[in-house]
């Protein structure tokens, strides 16, 4: 009998198969190269949907599972607000405020959080059975030779555009003509964007894709997408990269890939709050902290609903219990409106709105928040701030609107390696222009 | 100075065995014993089963959860840089715990786990549950890479190699070789997770070094 447990135990011999689902879509593989996987709220009509609702699952480790809320709370609102920044949003060690051995979570749930919303890996990462350092090249799916050929190319880096690929079938959407995952393209539909070799620059040979590498070589120094894999201790990443923002984009544009029809979309996510197994129904995106994964994982179902285009239905996030995680409490910076003179101001004269970005109560990052911030006037103004980094700065743009009203003035400093980004709002009042008539009353 | 296992006032299994079972997991597959505190231990000799687990996310050499059964009933537990006890420690497995891992040992062995098998079932199943919104598909992101290893003294055993187990178990819980290997594995690293592991080696600092 024991003879017989070893030997059918013996006998299960298996070598995992290279997966072939994941592209720059989840769904994405041989067989549908073109294919887009949307958020679990879209079905196929426009518009403005149902948020999409995320939770903290607390029917295992509760105690742990209510620690992530801050972090969860943040990338929300991360990816709510669908910014990214051009460079700078990586940050090590001294730069971040992230304790020495530790990770940090709300990182690892911004990647996971993009493959729950339907986004993959940008390079082959390890589902590719690739090694490092190859495995940073350009998500493909393998050709009719059924193997990746992945060769970085005379610069020496995997994943830039002149990797040589034999008859690997590249998966990743890329700007046309431009092929640089630096930048942020027109519009986010496939009059810019394309995942076919067909229209990459003279000269390229391979889609690149934003490899903080690729990156640093095109001019953008300590940047990554998001969805780029791979983690490591004392790194933060809690901001949107230009490549990220252009694929969720683009899948916005609807089924039929057009920006500025009805079948383009928007949602917000919404944290719906500590839950005790919920149903995917009451929490769309689940996140447990348990012993399911020995770091993070996302799992996602999918159905489609159209040529090309599939839906996420069931996402589930899970995170190790035993990992050293740094939870985040909150924003580790503060934005805050100084003044905005005059207040009020007639329609049409410029007023100044002065902002200051300080680090939080007990944060301890070295220098200076720096980088960019956006303030809007809410009717269609906006001016942008450019902090330098200096201590005790303040920096100021000019807003005018011929609007009368209080409106509602909103400064987003939109975060710089391990700062994060962060918003504030006030009231300015433009009120009616005073008119003196020749007799002295008005 | 290392506290050694209390292998000596062992119950041993009196049954007969066939020569060519008995090096490996002789003691996995021994009778129970009485149930005793778990005690501190060192492993000796070749682990008769060890389990891996590298993450997708955090992929990269010496960044895998590695659990070791030895043949002396001790568990060495080797926690990556990342974990809050990142280092080597280890467990002795009381009898019951012994009978346990041998309980889901056979479960496994009675039920052959394969990543491709499991994959063409997991198919199967989706489509007989295709209803009104037609095939699902399913995938992990990140997925964590199981490796487990049985040893026969210096005889590698083949191993079992499987992807996402958690996840795919809790899809999929109608296949029963996925179940087998999912409360295996779940029990294996449940042992890495008790409160008494004892440290057998100081950790190394965690690298802060980005690529």
């Amino acid at each position: 009998m024991k003879r017989i447990v070893i030997l059918s135990l013996v006998l299960a011999v298996l070598v995992i198969p290279q997966v072939a689902h994941s592209g720059a879509y989840v769904f994405a593989g041989a067989s549908s190269l073109d294919e887009v996987t949307h958020a679990r709220v879209y079905t196929g009509t426009g518009g403005t949907l149902t948020p999409l609702s995320i939770c903290i699952d607390i029917s295992v480790n509760p105690a742990l599972a209510v620690l992530a809320e801050g972090s969860v709370v943040n990338a929300v609102n991360t990816f709510n607000r669908l910014r990214s920044v051009p460079n700078n949003n990586l940050a090590f060690n001294a730069n971040t405020d992230i304790p020495s051995g530790q990770v940090d979570f709300e990182s690892t749930l911004l990647h996971e959080m993009g493959h729950c919303q339907g986004l993959a890996h940008p390079n082959h990462a390890t589902e590719s059975g690739i090694a490092e350092p190859g495995r940073n090249g350009t998500k493909s799916t393998v050709g009719t030779n059924a193997v990746f050929e992945q060769v970085a190319g005379v610069d020496g880096l995997h994943g830039s555009r002149d990797d040589l690929r034999g008859d690997d079938l590249n998966l990743h959407w890329y700007i046309r003509n431009q092929n640089n995952p630096g930048l942020l393209p027109a519009a986010f539909d496939t009059t810019t964007m394309i995942r076919a070799l067909t229209a990459l620059p003279g000269g390229h040979l391979f889609a690149a894709n934003a490899d903080r590498d690729v990156l640093n070589a095109l001019g953008f120094a300590n940047t990554e997408a998001v969805m780029q894999q791979g983690a490591f201790t004392r790194e933060a990443q809690r901001i949107l990269q230009h490549d990220d923002v252009t694929t969720l984009r683009l899948a916005r544009a609807g089924s039929d890939r057009t920006q500025g029809n009805a079948d383009d979309y928007t949602y917000q996510l919404q944290y719906v709050g500590q839950l005790n197994n919920p149903t995917s129904e009451a929490c769309n995106l689940r996140v447990r902290i348990d012993a399911s994964t020995g770091f993070a994982v996302c799992s996602v179902g999918g159905v489609g609903i159209s040529t090309n285009n599939v839906r996420v239905t069931t996402a589930n996030l899970a995170f190790n219990n035993a990992t050293n995680w740094y939870f985040t409490p909150g924003p580790n910076t503060v934005a805050q409106i100084v003044s905005d003179g005059p207040d009020p101001s007639t329609p049409g004269q410029t007023y100044s709105v002065q902002v200051r970005v300080t680090e939080g109560v007990g944060i301890v990052i070295t220098g200076e928040p720096r980088g960019t911030v956006e303030v809007r006037d809410g009717v269609g103004g906006s001016c942008t701030i450019t902090l330098a980094g200096t201590v005790g700065e303040i920096g100021s743009c000019n807003l005018n609107t011929s609007a009368v009203g209080t409106q509602t003035l909103t400064a987003h400093y939109l975060g710089f390696g391990g700062w994060d980004s962060s918003l504030v709002t006030t009231s300015h009042v433009v009120g009616a222009a005073n008119v003196i008539f020749l007799n002295g009353f008005e | 100075m290392p506290i050694r296992c209390p292998t000596s006032n062992r119950a041993i299994d009196a049954r007969p065995r066939r020569a060519t079972v008995a090096p490996l997991f002789a003691l996995l597959l021994s009778a129970s014993v009485a149930a005793a505190e778990p005690t501190p231990c060192w492993p000796q000799g070749v682990p008769v089963m060890e389990l891996r687990v590298t993450p997708g996310e955090m992929a990269a050499p010496g960044k895998e959860l590695r659990i070791n059964v030895h043949d002396n009933d001790c568990v060495s537990i080797k926690m990556p840089d990342y974990y809050r006890r990142r280092g080597e420690y280890a467990l002795a497995l009381s009898g019951s715990e012994r009978a346990e891992l041998q309980s889901l040992l056979r479960d496994l062995a009675a039920q052959p786990y394969d990543h491709q098998l499991m994959l063409a079932e997991a198919s199967r199943l989706e489509g007989a549950r295709a209803v009104d919104q037609g095939h699902e598909r399913f995938a992990v992101l990140d997925a964590d890479h199981y490796v487990l290893t049985l040893r026969d003294g210096d005889r590698f055993a083949p191993s079992v190699r499987a992807l996402a187990v958690f996840q795919y178990a809790e899809r999929y819980p109608e296949i029963r070789s996925l179940d087998a290997l999912q409360r295996l594995t779940a029990r294996l690293i449940s042992l890495s997770e008790r409160d008494e592991l004892s440290l057998l080696q100081q950790p190394s600092a965690a690298a802060e070094v980005s690529r």
